[in-house]
């Protein structure tokens, strides 16, 4: 044919490119069956590289085909010579595959629609994380409001989620977050608020947890940490409140608690990532949660969550001597930590912070455990050491689902030992 | 090597780095059985771990202890302070590997940083076998040209480039010299991230690079900064030179 050709001496092969940009895709709408005979003739032409996704067959059906742009004049001048009719349907095939991704890595978690768009299996940034506890408020305002306890030292608010069925409840607190880097706790966090929402009026143990007591989740408890650690240093600790007379920046908040404070098992070097600061509650982000629990005054368990160790903690950090309580709280972390483990074979170690991991003075759990709040527990989540603070994202939820079991071991026997 | 090659985050203000000042208690050691599960075991435990690791560590094979089965101590006076293990080694990418061995660690007495000794029973387990894996990554990467060059391993997600893998765990076999010669009864470090790698050229048939290390020490949770020179073999294992302690980054707010 002559057309043919005119087009096999017009066109130059080139070497198809990865990409689709510039590529069309011609909707073409043959009129009897020369036509057809023509295109069939067309599509067998292999230096055109045409792509048929709708292969001419029949007059009566359209026949789609994707042409690679070296390839668009020659088509068309072949289409426009035989005079057969065509639409373009798609103008430039890689900007749609482009607003495609866009589109899917909203829904994926970039802009999610919903806590249930939301991305458990990545890490997050505190934005996302502050969009997240807004839309699980709005999509459960019966069982879940927030609350802002405080605010952080560049004015961040310091957000808690409060799951509540009811008023004069007894409450539960699990912070996650306060030392930033921890990058495992913010994201398990997450999970389990999502987690709780959905198990209310589900599953019959969450449930009768929730009927007697009010949970108070704190996702990302040093916020300022938690941005620094996504902007500037992905190691940051600490607070970010600058000390005057020092170039160092930064409190320790897991050492500026008021019992112990000041103990061997800090420090009163600013630099130091143990620095216990100025005084007791010097940091907002401490002093918040410490106004937060006296003002309520009924909290009966108190978790707080670090990386990494995979170890469950019980007072005290900042001496030796055994802590009241000590026989309960072993016997309960014993059970919390086999339950723990039964999901995917995780080992943890449990028993008073200062035995177990070292001495740590004017910790969390010390304080509230004095404050008579007796199931005060710290949890180290995974690993032991491998990838340590940099736990890759495909381990977030099956720590989150594991660490759960061990919460709800320690939530069920809250409920079951009233004191 | 500079130090001020390694860039320290951003808006990071290079100070000279300033001595550990930790008013911890001093550990009051006598001899004693020890809790297997709790620190004074595990301290020395990971001592074990960074010593089999110079020895028997390579891009494709690390070493760590599953558990820590029986623990004590024995005071030795001014020789030092005495710890005898019994732990379960395993190869860490091979899950079905555990071998039970026992192991002594001495920690000298002194006011300087000094290394502790330690030995281990069952050297014939450790000892490696050749693998084809070490050859081919030897051959590879010791052709002419061969550059390798990266930083961030893992990234901040915890992601690794699989091509990246073999010289991540060079790295730990590597930091273990290190955080041997660190160690006392008062530190368990682990690598917490790469900070840089940078191939020079082989030299005496050994794959040659330069590693800029971040090591986290537990009980100070201090970032310690290492740069370090590191040659391998498959025939050689791991040897470690030129190791640079890096300044501290201070982050000092941005000024107005």
């Amino acid at each position: 044919m002559r057309a043919l050709l005119v087009l096999a001496t017009v066109f130059v092969a080139v070497f198809g490119k990865e990409t689709f940009e510039g590529h069309q895709v011609l909707r073409i709408t043959a009129i009897n069956e020369v036509q057809i005979k023509l295109l069939k003739e067309l599509s067998e032409l292999e230096h055109l590289q045409l792509d048929f996704w709708m292969e001419p067959i029949h007059e009566d059906l359209p026949v789609d085909v994707r042409v690679p742009f070296q390839s668009l004049q020659p088509v068309r001048s072949f289409l426009a010579y035989n005079e057969i009719y065509y639409d373009i349907m798609i103008e430039d095939l890689q900007d749609l595959l482009d607003m495609e991704q866009r589109e899917m890595m909203r829904s994926c978690g970039f802009l999610p629609r919903s806590t249930n768009d939301y991305d458990y299996t990545n890490y997050h940034t505190l934005d996302e994380i502050y969009s997240f506890i807004d839309m699980l408020v709005q999509e459960n305002p019966k069982l879940v409001s927030k609350i802002v306890i405080g605010q952080s030292y560049e004015g961040r608010p310091l957000n808690v989620l409060k799951f509540s069925t009811g008023d004069n409840h007894p409450g539960i607190w699990i912070d996650t977050g306060i030392h930033s880097r921890e990058w495992i706790t913010q994201a398990s966090g997450t999970w389990f608020a999502k987690k709780i929402a959905t198990d209310y009026g589900r599953d019959s143990a969450l449930t009768a947890i929730l009927d007697k007591f009010d949970i108070f989740l704190e996702i990302s408890t040093n916020p300022d940490g938690y941005d620094y650690t996504h902007k500037t240093n992905r190691m940051w600790r600490k607070t970010r409140k600058p000390n005057p007379g020092s170039d160092c920046v930064g409190v320790d908040p897991n050492r500026n608690w008021g019992t112990g404070f000041g103990g061997g098992g800090s420090s009163s070097n600013p630099c130091s990532e143990t620095y216990r600061g100025p005084y007791v509650n010097s940091e907002s982000e401490v002093k918040s949660i410490v106004d937060f629990v006296k003002s309520h005054g009924n909290l009966k368990a108190f978790l707080s969550i670090h990386s990494y160790s995979q170890m469950l903690l019980y007072p005290y950090g900042d001496t030796s001597t055994p802590c009241k309580d000590h026989v309960e709280l072993d016997d309960l972390a014993k059970k919390a930590i086999i339950d723990l483990k039964s999901l995917h074979g995780t080992s943890y170690t449990y028993g008073s912070t200062y035995d177990t991991i070292y001495q740590a003075s004017g910790i969390t759990t010390d304080w509230t455990y004095d404050q008579g709040i007796k199931y005060s527990y710290t949890f180290e989540l995974r690993d032991t050491g491998s990838y340590g603070f940099l736990l890759p994202a495909d381990q977030i939820i099956p720590t989150a689902q594991e660490t759960w079991l061990a919460l709800m071991a320690i939530m069920e026997h809250t409920k079951n030992n009233p004191y | 090597m500079s130090g001020d090659e390694v860039a320290c985050p951003a808006n990071c203000v290079l100070l000279i780095h300033s001595n550990k000042s930790t008013t911890e208690d001093s550990l009051v050691m006598t001899s004693r059985k020890l809790n297997p599960d709790y620190y004074e075991a595990q301290r020395a435990a990971n001592a074990v771990r960074y010593y089999i690791n110079t020895l028997y560590g390579t891009p494709f094979r690390l070493l760590s202890f599953s558990k820590v089965h029986e623990a004590r101590t024995e005071d030795l006076g001014e020789a030092g302070m005495k710890y005898y293990l019994e732990i379960s080694v395993k190869d860490c990418f091979n899950k079905s590997s555990d071998r039970r061995c026992s192991a002594e660690v001495v920690y000298p007495r002194g006011e300087s940083q000094q290394p502790p000794q330690v030995q281990i029973s069952c050297d014939e387990f450790l000892q490696p076998n050749a693998s084809a894996e070490e050859e081919e990554f030897f051959k590879r990467y010791s052709a002419a040209g061969s550059a390798v060059s990266a930083k961030d391993i893992p990234d901040s997600h915890g992601r690794i480039d699989p091509e990246m893998v073999p010289f991540k765990n060079l790295a730990s076999a590597a930091s273990s010299f290190i955080m041997l010669n660190e160690s006392n009864e008062n530190t368990l470090f682990n690598l917490a991230q790469v900070a840089k790698i940078t191939q020079l050229e082989s030299r005496d048939d050994q794959l040659r690079f330069e590693y800029a290390v971040l090591l986290h020490e537990m009980i100070s949770q201090e970032i310690i900064r290492w740069k370090m020179l590191v040659s391998w073999s498959p025939a050689g294992g791991v040897k470690v030179s030129d190791t640079e302690l890096l300044p501290r980054c201070h982050c000092k707010p941005p000024t107005p």
